[in-house]
């Protein structure tokens, strides 16, 4: 069951899911936020599944200026400009805004998925699929999360590899060692 | 369809029921005491008021001082005590509690609880047994459940509760009251008066009453006896 108008407006404002300006009809917006990672030249192969060190595949953290500049084929790991913190029982689902994706850049790799219990910033893994460089302002609406009523309650909050590192912004890959 | 968890979804602040009375996850209101309110029901109580002959033209209610007696097979009108209050997306539905029944033979009818509903149910219970049944305040009476709607839209509010006179009727209420339910009792008296009256009427007409002309031959017999008939005179034919 996806939550809609008024039910994903007061459901929202109930649980102060996130900032109410983001409320939309059938989903909330995401925002692009305002830092990134980009993968880094020097790895040539990753194997996966190896362990690799993330320092040697990503750059630093990185700030955006006023847009996010994506030449034709480049990737970023980036997040939503605000936090959202999900109920136990509404599981989220991440999906690229229509006219982002008319320009061939998907805001996800992966139709991200925000478990039952999150709470912090979602991360994005831009790509642009597109032969043009893109400049996207921050807080430009590039995503859209849905909430989907679960058929129970979660026994306990999302508290994954991630939980961490999603209350300071972007994400990238933890490998368990 | 499945029955709500109504566990950790009730609130009693009529703020927060009102400001997500839309929501996917609505509250229901409810002042039930915390012992009442099951992982997927509402306890309903016996409350302050009752009327023993609840009609359309009779909806008022008297207070309840400490109990109630419901006649054997007879029936009454109670209010429940915990108030409710029901959000635009779920439709409760009340059910009779198993253990009264089994115990003491008390049944209450199912019915239907609309969204948007608030107030204090009223319940007619029954006394299936053959003997006389004494509820006190607070005896669990039935239960609540809820669904989720399908969809959910804005009803106009539908408030249900009573007046609950304090006053108990007087002696004259009490005879109206009773000979307006027991017709068939009273007018089955008269009739039985009536009857056996006219029966010892009857009776007694037979036995000792005769008939006229019989009296009317000893009248004269009488007559004749005090005063003899004086000899007719022959003219010698």
């Amino acid at each position: 069951m996806i939550v809609i108008e008024k039910n994903l407006e007061q459901l929202a404002s109930q649980y102060k899911i996130c900032d109410n300006g983001l409320i939309d009809d059938y989903s909330l917006k995401i925002q692009l936020g305002s830092y990134f990672f980009e993968p880094t030249a020097s790895a040539e192969t990753i194997i996966y599944g190896a362990c690799p060190d993330p320092s040697l595949i990503f750059s630093n953290r990185k700030s955006i200026g006023q847009n996010l500049s994506l030449a034709p084929g480049k990737q970023v790991i980036t997040c939503s400009k605000h936090t959202y913190k999900l109920p136990t029982d509404y599981f989220g689902l991440v999906q690229t805004k229509g006219t982002l994706a008319r320009l061939f850049v998907s805001a996800t790799c992966n139709d991200g998925q925000i478990e039952p219990g999150f709470d912090g910033y979602i991360t994005l893994e831009m790509v642009n699929h597109s032969p043009w460089t893109l400049e996207i302002p921050v807080g430009s609406d590039i995503a859209q999360m849905y909430l989907i009523k679960c058929t129970s309650p979660a026994l306990k909050a999302y508290s994954g590899r991630y939980a961490k590192g999603a209350k300071e912004g972007p994400t990238i890959a933890i490998y368990n060692r | 369809m499945s029955v709500l968890q109504i566990k950790n979804r009730t609130t009693d602040s009529q703020e927060e029921f009102d400001r997500h009375s839309l929501s996917s996850n609505s509250y229901i209101y409810t002042s039930a005491e915390e012992k009442n309110v099951e992982e997927f029901s509402i306890e309903l109580t016996l409350g302050e008021g009752w009327n023993d002959n609840y009609s359309f033209k009779n909806k008022g209610l008297i207070k309840i001082e400490e109990s109630i007696t419901i006649q054997r097979h007879g029936s009454v009108v109670v209010e429940v005590k915990e108030d409710i209050r029901v959000p635009h997306n779920r439709y409760g539905i009340i059910l009779p509690t198993g253990n009264t029944f089994l115990s003491w033979g008390i049944i209450i009818v199912s019915a239907k609880v609309e969204p948007a509903f608030f107030g204090r149910l009223k319940l007619r219970v029954f006394n299936t047994t053959n003997q006389k049944v004494v509820l006190h305040k607070g005896t669990k009476l039935g239960s609540i459940i809820f669904f989720p709607t399908e969809s959910t839209k804005v009803h106009a509010a539908k408030y249900r509760d009573s007046e609950i006179s304090a006053h108990l009727p007087s002696k004259f209420v009490e005879l109206k009251k009773w000979l307006l339910s027991n017709k068939l009792i009273w007018i089955g008296w008269m009739v039985s008066f009536l009857t056996s009256s006219l029966a010892v009427f009857a009776l007694t007409y037979v036995l000792f009453d005769k008939p006229a002309p019989e009296r009317k031959g000893t009248h004269i017999q009488a007559l004749e006896q005090v005063a003899p008939t004086p000899p007719v005179e022959s003219n010698g034919k």
